[in-house]
């Protein structure tokens, strides 16, 4: 989003637009899931309810015309800010309530199968299906830096290729999935466009 | 939007691989939120990385499958290369008896040099050789211990040390003569489980600097055990022999112990440890 589409967003909401409102949460919203999911953990139940807080104070501050755009930092930036106080005033809150060590220790844990954001599954279930079509060099360079967890140079000495190729190769796997991610998720509008039609 | 960072692919990767620390993970996580281009990779990134880590075996199932045959056809690969023999028509029955007898031949040559062969050359019996030597180390350990109690006797036990050392040149220490590791070999030998400990806990000790003794230090008659300690909590000395099995513990103050008792020559572990807890794993030589 460049500078003055956002002075744009921002100005129409002020002015109580619901469409802009929209717009702006889906560009930041996977951010703000993310963000949330990843720091109170990934199987924490309460992650909609810290999302739902952000969105509301984000909300609120913009009908109010508490961002002044003029102060020179981006919207992303004021979102972030947001999210992050939120995500402190959660802990503070579980401090008190004495029950924040189960949490921690389940920040990165990703669970994948019981995973409630729809679109992460879809996601996944979309990298499942590509991963499984890769060429097998690329297969095994995955495995080895992400299921057994090598670093570059041990697989570089396991598979006899220079680390650099090693990290070329992981690098290149990564972008051919994003490429093959475009693909399939411009096939699946046109397939939603179809059927629409039909 | 274009995205201005150079390292975004090594940033992404160390992300992903948790190998930046909290302040640059934040850091990150601001810039995604206002790049689009990274924010992508970041979430495909970690998807990916988690679906493998979840998912691998079955996702890599064929590449897995592949690596098994490949290792199987190495050995078997191996196998054929052995050259094929028929023993009932390449080699003639009548080779298996003057065979047999070289074989026997071989053992009984051993079995004489070991026990015969000393005698004839007059060099003295391996039994009494030991006995000879234990006793040799015994009084330059005495000695010793008495040099570190009495120093104003100094002069007096240097004499005497001399003594002892002209006796055993001849069977001890000298070039020509047979060292303490090769008379005492079973005790030098080393226990791959304390050797394991001392790599790890010597690198480790974080709570806790040695000062001595140092790791693999030759030691002889009194030992002074000393080091540094952070945290001060009870503490606790043990002594082990080469087969990790412990011999001495002690609960010294002050952060030194001074270890008098006489130990044979040998290797020996040394652990410090809390309540609850190994603080650091050592060994030294006793010459």
């Amino acid at each position: 989003m460049t500078k003055e589409q956002e002075t744009e967003l921002i100005k129409r909401i002020y002015t109580g637009d619901s469409q802009a409102e929209n717009e702006l949460f889906s560009q930041f919203d996977s951010r703000i899931v993310r963000k949330v999911r990843f720091s109170i953990g990934t199987n924490n139940e309460d992650w909609q309810d810290v999302v739902s807080e952000i969105q509301m104070a984000l909300l609120n501050n913009l009908r109010e015309g508490k961002f002044d755009v003029e102060r020179g930092a981006s919207l992303g930036t004021y979102v972030f800010g947001i999210t992050m106080n939120k995500i402190r005033d959660y802990f503070k809150f579980m401090k008190k309530q004495e029950i924040m060590t189960p949490i921690q220790s389940e920040v990165h844990d990703l669970s994948v199968d019981d995973d409630p954001e729809i679109e992460g599954q879809e996601i996944r279930k979309m990298l499942r299906h590509l991963l499984e079509k890769l060429k097998i060099k690329y297969k095994e360079v995955l495995y080895l830096r992400y299921y057994e967890e090598l670093s570059v140079a041990e697989i570089s000495q396991k598979i006899n290729l220079p680390p650099r190729r090693v990290s070329e190769r992981i690098n290149y796997a990564v972008k051919l999935l994003q490429k093959e991610c475009e693909k399939e998720k411009l096939f699946s509008i046109f397939q939603g466009i179809l059927i629409i039609l039909i | 939007m274009k995205c201005e960072l150079s390292n975004r692919e090594q940033l992404i990767e160390d992300y992903v691989t948790g190998s930046l620390s909290q302040e640059e993970m934040d850091a990150f996580d601001e810039h995604c939120f206002n790049c689009d281009i990274c924010f992508e990779e970041l979430r495909l990134k970690e998807e990916m990385a988690a679906l493998i880590k979840a998912e691998g075996k079955t996702i890599f199932s064929d590449y897995l499958a592949k690596q098994k045959v490949k290792r199987v056809g190495f050995v078997r690969s191996l196998i054929d290369k052995l050259p094929r023999l028929n023993l009932e028509w390449q080699i003639p029955q009548w080779v298996y008896a003057p065979v047999a007898v070289g074989a026997v031949a071989v053992v009984c040559f051993f079995i004489a040099k070991n026990t015969i062969l000393p005698d004839r050359t007059g060099m003295i019996p391996q039994e009494n050789y030991v006995v000879e030597q234990k006793e040799t180390l015994e009084i330059n350990e005495q000695e010793q211990l008495a040099e570190s109690q009495q120093p104003v006797q100094k002069e007096e036990t240097k004499h005497s040390t001399e003594k002892a050392q002209d006796k055993p040149k001849n069977v001890s220490g000298g070039a020509g003569g047979v060292d303490v590791r090769q008379l005492y070999a079973e005790n030098f030998k080393t226990s791959p489980f304390m050797e394991e400990m001392v790599n790890s806990y010597s690198v480790r000790s974080y709570a806790i600097t040695v000062l001595s003794p140092k790791i693999d230090e030759n030691v002889k008659g009194n030992i002074l055990f000393q080091w540094e300690e952070i945290e001060q909590a009870p503490i606790y000395l043990k002594i082990l022999n080469n087969q990790a099995v412990e011999l001495y513990s002690f609960k010294p103050e002050n952060n030194q112990f001074l270890f008098t008792e006489k130990l044979k020559p040998g290797l020996y572990y040394w652990k410090l440890e809390s309540e609850d807890d190994v603080l650091f794993v050592g060994k030294f030589f006793m010459e």
